[in-house]
C-alpha cells in the first residue's frame, strides 16, 4: 500500500513540477516591483574583500561600496575630492602630506574611525612585523607600486589627523591614496577576525556586507549610520552569471537591473530595446599584446616588428569590439596627460612582416604560445577569439602559434612569472595619471619583480628614467613632454603592441538611474535608484 | 524487423563517418582553417557569396562551417577509436587475469571498484590537468575512464566460460593458462567485446565532446566537433545558433550510430549481455 | 551489513590512497608547481619543507590521512582558503541538483519502463525508445543549452540561471533550498526553488532516466515470464495485483541496485550541468580548481566526490538487502 502512495506522491510531484511551468511571471516581474532592491549580473565572483590583498576587479569594483579611502575620484571623473578626509595639506618640498580626518564616522561594526584606524590600514601592509601583516600578505598593490620606498612614515597627530611623510616627492601619491588599497579598515574587526576579514570585511562604506553565497550571489545592504549621503537603495544583490548571453536575457526579463561585459555583437539588438539603457563612456584603458623579450626569437625587434605588421587590428575592432572600441598605438589611453599624438601607428602589412622575417634571417620559428585571458575585460571582451584571429593572421606569414589559456588568477600568476612568449592582457587605469600605465607596466623596476605587470621584460634605461623623472616633477607640461619621449621610445623599442581602448558599456534597465560609469571601473551603488 | 532497421541506419551513419574522415580532402568546400574575410558569420544558405558556397554558413571568424563539420569526423573517429583500442589493449588481458585468478581478481577487482568510484568526467578533468588540454592527453584521459568496464565485462565472461564444459575439458587435458585463455575462451567472448566497443565508441565521443565544453579539449583551431559547440555557444542564444547546433546534431548522430550499432549486435549475438553493458 | 560498511570503508581508504598518490606522484614537484616553473631554488626548498615533502613518502602519506581524520584539507591555492570551506559554500547545491535529479529520473524511468513493459511496441514503448536514444546520445551540455534556448527564452516558462531569485528571502540553514523552504513550511520559497532547479534537473535527468527506464523495461519483461508470476496468474489473481504486487517488486531490485551507480554518473553529469545553468556547485568550482590547477582543492574536490559516491554505493546495498530478504542471510 505504501509503494502505491509514494507512486502516487511521485506522479503528483512531477505534474506539479510541470505545470508550475506556466506561472512565469512569479519570477521574472519581481525585480521591477520591488523598488529598494538593486540587481546586478557580472561574469565572475570576487576573490576576496580584504582590497589590500587583492588586484582583480571583481574584488576592487564592488569592494569600494564597503571600504573607503581617504580620498576619491569625483564620480565620472579622475579627479580628487575629499572622502574619509575632509581636507590635506601638502609641504612645499612635497614631501609631507597632512590630512584632516572627517568626524563622527564609523565603522560597520560600530566602531569610531580615527587617526589610529588609518595608521593601522598603513602599517598592516607596510611594516612586516605588524600584529596584521599576516592577515593579507602578500600585499599585491603595495608592492607592485612600491609604497615602502615611497612612504617613509605615517603618523598620527591627533584623533583626527595625521601625516604622511614619503622619502622622495612623488608625483601622482595624492591619486595613489585614492586607490581601493588604501581603504581603511576597522582594526577591531581586522583584528578578530585576521585572515577571514577577506569573507567579511568591515569599512565605513555607504553598504555593508550582508551575506556571500560563493559563486552565486553577493548581497550589500544599505549602512543606516552612513556619514554622506544615504544610499537610494536599500539592497543590492550582485549575482555571478558566466554566460554573457545569459546575463543578457536576464537583463531582457528583468530579472536583473544592470549587467557587466556584454557581448559586443548583442549591444545592437539591446539598444533597440525601449525597456534598456546601454550607457557608455570612454573608457581609461587599454588592451594589448606583450612580447616576451626575454624568449627568443621575441628579443629580436624584426621579429616583434614583424609581427606587429602581420595582425589586423582593424578587422579586430569591427569583428571583436563591433564599434565599441578604438584602435589604440600608445600604451596609454587618449585622454591622459601626455598622450603622443604624433606617433605613427603600425599599418597592417602581411607582406611587410614576411620582408622583415626574411631581413632577420629566421626561416623555421618555433611554435610560439599565445596566451589568451579566459575572462572579458574593459579592454579586451573575448581575449580567445581575438587570440584565434591573431593566430590566422600570424600563419599567414609563416609563424605558427599555440593558443594557450588558464583561469584568470593562474593566468595572471603564470605570466607574472614570465611563462608566456605572447600575452594578450590590459590596464585599467587605477587613477588617472598616466605613471600608473606606464611606470607600473613598463619600467626596468617592474621587470624586476615577481610576478611582474612588466609582461615584455623590457629593460629600457632611458624610458625608466624618464619615468622616474616624471614621477618626482610636479610641472604638468614638463610631465607631458617626458611622457610623449617615452611613448615615442616605446613605439621604437615594440615591447608591446597595443590594440584597443575601448568603451565602457553598462546596458542598464529603463528604470536606474543615477549610476555613473567610473573611469577607473568602480561600480558604485550609492547613487542609483530605481523609478 | 525493427532491429536490422535501426542497424542499418547505424551502420549507415558510421559509414557517413568514415566516407568523411577518409575523404575529407575531396569532399569539403574549403579548407578548415580559411577564415574568409568580410563573411563572418554567415546563416546556412544555397546562395553563393562572392562565387563562394557556404552551404552551412560560417563561423565568427568566417571559416566555412560545412568543411570544419567534415574534418571534425577525423578527430572524432580518431579519438573514439584509438581510445576504445588503448582501453582494449588493457582492459580485456586484466580483465581475462581477473577473470582466471581468484588471488588477482580480488585486487583488480577492488582497484576497478575504486576508479569506478570516480565520475569519469572528473577522472577526465584531473587527468587532463595534470597532461595539459591536447588531442593526445584527452584521448589518454577518456581511455583511462573506459578501461574499467573492459575490466569488468571481460572478467565475468571469462568467469562464465570456465563453468563451460569446453574449458573444463581442455583443462583435463592440461592446456596451459595463457594458452587456453587466449585461443579457446577469448574468440568466444569476442561478440560481447565487440558490443562493449560499439558503446564504448559512443561514450568516448560524448566524454571528450565534454572535456572540450570545459575548455579542456582539443586546442584551437582544430576543427573538433566539442569545441566547436563550446566556440558556438558564445553566440547560440542571441545572434547564430547555427555552429553549436550543427556540430551538436554531429556529435549526436554519431553517438546515436554507435549506439544503435552496439544494441543491436547484442540483442542479435548475445541477449543474455542486456544490463550488463 | 556489517561487511557492506567495512567494504565502504576499504574501498573510501583505498581512494584516499589513490587521489594522494594521483597528486603526489604526477611528473613534477608539487612545491614546483605551487611556485611555478620561475620560482627560485631556495623557495622550492622552503616550500618542500613547509608541506613536508622532503620526508619519505609514507611519512607524507600518514600525515595526510592523519590530517584528513580532522577534516583538514589544505588551503587553497587560488584564495588562501580553507579547501573545506569553500566544499562547504557549495556542496550542498551540488547535492540537491544531483539528488532531485535522481529522484525525476527514479519516477519517471520506472514509470516508463513499467508501462513499456505492459504493453510491449505501443506507444509508451516506443516513447521509451525515443528518449533512451535521445538522452544516451546527446552531450548533457549541449541538451541543457537546448532546454535553455526553448524552455527559458522561448517559452519563458522557467528561470535560466541560478539557484532561487534573490527577492526570496532565503537564510540558508541546511544550505538546501529546498528542504530549508520545505522545513520552514516557506512554500512560495521551496515553488521558486523548484522552477530554478527544473531546467538543469531535466538536463541532468535524462541519461539516468534512459538507462533506469531501459533496465526496468528489460526486468519487467523477464520477471513477467518467470515461473511465479504464471502460478499467481494459474491461481486465479486479478491481473493488477500480479503486475503490481508480484512482478513490478521484484523487477525493481536490479533497478534500486543501479540507482546507486548512477549516482556516480549523476555527479559527473553534475560538472558539465553546472556550468551551462550558472549553478553555484562543486562542478563549476572544480572545473575552475582544475583550469587553475589548485592541487588542494583538486584533491579535496575529488575525495569529497568519491566519498559521496562510495556512501550512496553502501546505502544501496543496505537497501537492496532489506528489500531483498535473500540477500539478507548472506550479509
Amino acid at each position: 500500500m505504501k509503494k502505491y502512495f509514494s507512486i502516487g506522491l511521485g506522479i503528483l510531484i512531477s505534474v506539479i513540477a510541470v505545470s508550475g511551468c506556466k506561472s512565469k511571471t512569479t519570477t521574472t516581474s519581481s525585480a521591477s516591483t520591488s523598488g529598494s532592491t538593486l540587481v546586478m549580473a557580472r561574469a565572475g565572483d570576487s576573490v576576496g574583500l580584504d582590497l589590500a590583498r587583492h588586484d582583480d576587479g571583481e574584488s576592487l569594483s564592488i569592494g569600494v561600496n564597503i571600504l573607503e579611502t581617504l580620498v576619491r575620484f569625483k564620480s565620472g571623473t579622475t579627479e580628487i575630492e575629499p572622502s574619509l578626509a575632509t581636507a590635506w595639506k601638502i609641504s612645499k618640498d612635497g614631501l609631507t602630506y597632512t590630512f584632516d580626518l572627517r568626524k563622527d564616522v564609523q565603522f560597520h561594526d560600530g566602531t569610531p574611525f580615527n587617526a589610529d584606524a588609518v595608521v593601522f590600514s598603513f602599517e598592516r601592509q607596510m611594516n612586516k612585523n605588524h600584529p596584521a601583516y599576516a592577515s593579507g600578505a602578500p600585499y599585491k598593490y603595495w608592492e607592485n607600486m612600491g609604497m615602502s620606498s615611497i612612504v617613509k612614515e605615517v603618523k598620527k597627530i591627533d584623533d583626527h589627523q595625521i601625516t604622511i611623510t614619503l622619502h622622495t616627492p612623488n608625483a601622482p601619491f595624492l591619486a595613489n591614496m585614492a586607490m581601493q588599497f588604501m581603504s581603511i579598515v576597522s582594526p577591531t574587526a581586522l583584528l578578530k577576525t585576521q585572515k577571514a576579514f577577506d569573507q567579511q570585511p568591515v569599512g565605513t562604506g555607504p553598504f555593508t556586507l550582508k551575506s556571500w553565497k560563493k559563486d552565486d550571489q553577493m548581497e550589500l545592504e544599505a549602512f543606516s549610520a552612513y556619514w554622506g549621503e544615504k544610499p537610494k537603495v536599500s539592497r543590492v544583490i550582485i549575482r555571478v552569471i558566466p554566460d554573457a548571453q545569459v546575463r543578457m536575457l536576464e537583463l531582457k526579463r528583468g530579472s536583473v537591473h544592470m549587467m557587466t561585459y556584454p557581448n559586443p555583437s548583442d549591444i545592437a539588438q539591446m539598444e533597440q530595446d525601449s525597456n534598456l539603457k546601454v550607457l557608455k563612456s570612454e573608457g581609461l584603458n587599454v588592451g594589448y599584446m606583450a612580447f616576451n623579450m626575454k624568449k627568443p626569437p621575441l628579443d629580436k625587434l624584426e621579429v616583434r616588428q614583424a609581427i606587429s605588421h602581420a595582425i589586423d587590428r582593424g578587422r579586430i575592432i569591427k569583428e571583436i569590439f563591433q564599434g565599441m572600441g578604438t584602435q589604440a598605438k600608445n600604451p596609454i589611453p587618449p585622454m591622459l596627460l601626455g598622450y603622443a599624438n604624433n606617433v605613427a601607428d603600425t599599418q597592417y602589412d602581411p607582406e611587410k612582416a614576411k620582408a622583415l622575417l626574411q631581413k632577420a634571417g629566421l626561416k623555421n620559428l618555433p611554435k610560439l604560445q599565445l596566451w589568451a585571458m579566459p575572462v572579458a575585460r574593459d579592454y579586451n571582451p573575448n581575449a580567445k577569439k581575438m587570440a584565434e584571429f591573431i593566430q590566422a593572421d600570424l600563419q599567414r606569414v609563416g609563424i605558427p602559434t599555440e593558443i594557450v589559456s588558464y583561469d584568470w588568477g593562474t593566468y595572471l600568476d603564470k605570466i607574472g612569472k614570465g611563462e608566456h612568449d605572447l600575452v594578450l592582457i590590459g590596464w585599467t587605469g587605477d587613477n588617472g595619471d598616466p605613471d600608473n600605465f606606464l611606470m607600473t607596466l613598463w619600467s626596468k623596476d617592474s621587470a624586476d619583480q615577481v610576478p611582474t605587470n612588466n609582461y615584455a621584460y623590457y629593460r629600457s634605461e632611458l624610458v625608466t628614467n624618464w619615468l622616474k623623472e616624471a614621477q618626482r616633477i610636479s610641472d604638468l607640461n614638463q610631465r607631458a613632454t617626458l611622457y610623449e619621449k617615452v611613448q615615442v621610445q616605446m613605439a621604437n623599442d615594440r615591447p608591446m603592441l597595443p590594440i584597443a581602448h575601448s568603451l565602457n558599456v553598462m546596458p542598464v534597465r529603463a528604470e536606474v538611474s543615477g549610476y555613473d560609469i567610473q573611469p577607473v571601473g568602480d561600480r558604485r551603488f550609492a547613487g542609483v535608484s530605481l523609478k | 524487423m525493427r532491429k536490422n532497421w535501426t542497424l542499418l541506419v547505424g551502420i549507415s551513419l558510421v559509414s557517413l563517418l568514415v566516407i568523411c574522415t577518409l575523404f575529407a580532402n575531396w569532399i569539403s568546400p574549403h579548407s578548415p582553417l580559411e577564415d574568409f574575410r568580410g563573411l563572418e558569420n554567415l546563416s546556412p544558405s544555397f546562395e553563393s557569396r562572392d562565387g563562394k558556397y557556404f552551404l552551412l554558413g560560417t563561423d565568427t571568424l568566417g571559416r566555412d562551417l560545412l568543411s570544419r563539420l567534415i574534418y571534425g569526423a577525423r578527430y572524432c573517429l580518431l579519438m573514439g577509436c584509438v581510445t576504445v583500442a588503448i582501453a582494449g589493449f588493457i582492459g580485456i588481458p586484466l580483465g581475462m587475469l581477473a577473470g582466471s585468478h581468484t588471488r588477482l581478481d580480488a585486487v583488480i577487482s577492488k582497484a576497478t571498484d575504486i576508479v569506478m568510484s570516480f565520475p569519469a568526467v572528473l577522472i577526465a578533468l584531473v587527468v587532463v590537468s595534470i597532461l595539459g588540454p591536447g588531442l593526445f592527453n584527452v584521448i589518454i584521459a577518456v581511455a583511462l575512464t573506459s578501461i574499467p568496464s573492459f575490466i569488468r565485462l571481460t572478467r565475468s565472461q571469462v568467469k562464465l566460460e570456465f563453468r563451460k564444459d569446453y574449458v573444463q575439458a581442455a583443462e583435463c587435458l592440461g592446456v596451459g593458462r595463457i594458452r587456453l585463455l587466449s585461443l579457446h575462451i577469448f574468440p568466444n567472448i569476442v561478440p560481447s567485446l565487440l558490443v562493449l566497443s560499439s558503446l564504448s565508441l559512443g561514450t568516448a565521443i560524448l566524454e571528450s565532446a565534454g572535456l572540450s565544453f570545459l575548455n579542456l579539449g582539443v586546442t584551437p583551431p582544430a576543427p573538433e566537433w566539442g569545441s566547436m559547440i563550446r566556440t558556438g555557444m558564445e553566440t547560440f542564444l542571441s545572434s547564430n545558433p547555427w555552429v553549436s547546433t550543427f556540430a551538436g546534431l554531429c556529435i549526436f548522430l554519431n553517438v546515436l550510430a554507435f549506439n544503435l550499432i552496439g544494441d543491436a549486435l547484442r540483442d542479435r549475438l548475445d541477449p543474455a549481455l542486456r544490463g550488463k553493458v | 551489513m556489517l561487511r557492506t560498511l567495512l567494504q565502504a570503508l576499504v574501498t573510501l581508504g583505498l581512494a584516499v590512497v589513490a587521489v594522494f598518490f594521483l597528486i603526489h606522484l604526477v611528473p613534477g614537484d608539487p612545491a614546483q608547481i605551487v611556485l611555478g616553473e620561475k620560482a627560485t631554488p631556495q623557495a622550492i626548498e622552503s616550500i618542500r619543507k613547509e608541506l613536508g615533502l622532503d620526508r619519505p613518502l609514507a611519512y607524507q602519506l600518514g600525515s595526510y590521512i592523519s590530517r584528513l581524520a580532522s577534516g583538514d584539507l589544505g588551503l587553497s591555492i587560488r584564495t588562501g582558503r580553507e579547501v573545506s570551506a569553500e566544499i562547504l559554500d557549495r556542496l550542498p547545491a551540488t547535492l540537491e541538483l544531483s539528488i532531485v535529479s535522481l529522484i525525476l529520473s527514479a519516477l519517471i524511468g520506472i514509470l516508463l519502463g513499467a508501462f513499456a513493459a505492459k504493453r510491449p511496441g505501443g506507444f509508451v514503448d516506443l516513447l521509451l525508445g525515443g528518449i533512451s536514444v535521445l538522452g544516451l546520445s546527446l552531450p548533457v551540455f549541449f541538451l541543457g543549452l537546448i532546454l535553455v534556448y526553448i524552455f527559458g527564452l522561448q517559452l519563458e516558462w522557467f528561470p535560466i540561471s541560478g539557484r532561487l531569485s534573490y527577492s526570496s528571502h532565503y537564510e540558508p540553514m541546511t544550505g538546501f533550498v529546498l528542504l530549508d523552504s520545505l522545513l520552514r513550511l516557506d512554500f512560495q520559497t521551496f515553488w521558486i526553488g523548484l522552477q530554478y532547479i527544473a531546467l538543469p534537473a531535466i538536463a541532468l535527468a535524462t541519461v539516468p532516466l534512459s538507462l533506469i527506464a531501459r533496465l526496468m523495461r528489460s526486468s519487467l519483461l523477464e520477471t513477467l515470464r518467470a515461473d511465479f508470476i504464471k502460478t499467481a496468474r494459474a491461481k486465479g489473481a486479478p491481473e493488477r495485483t500480479v503486475f503490481f504486487r508480484h512482478a513490478l517488486r521484484n523487477a525493481l531490485l536490479p533497478v534500486i541496485t543501479m540507482l546507486g551507480f548512477q549516482f556516480g554518473l549523476l555527479l559527473g553529469g553534475a560538472i558539465l550541468t553546472e556550468n551551462v545553468f550558472a549553478w553555484p556547485g562543486m562542478g563549476r568550482w572544480i572545473v575552475a580548481s582544475v583550469e587553475g590547477r589548485d592541487y588542494p582543492a583538486i584533491q579535496g574536490g575529488v575525495l569529497i566526490f568519491a566519498t559521496g559516491i562510495i556512501v550512496v554505493m553502501a546505502i544501496t546495498e543496505f537497501v537492496h538487502q532489506w528489500v531483498d530478504p535473500r540477500l539478507r542471510l548472506k550479509g
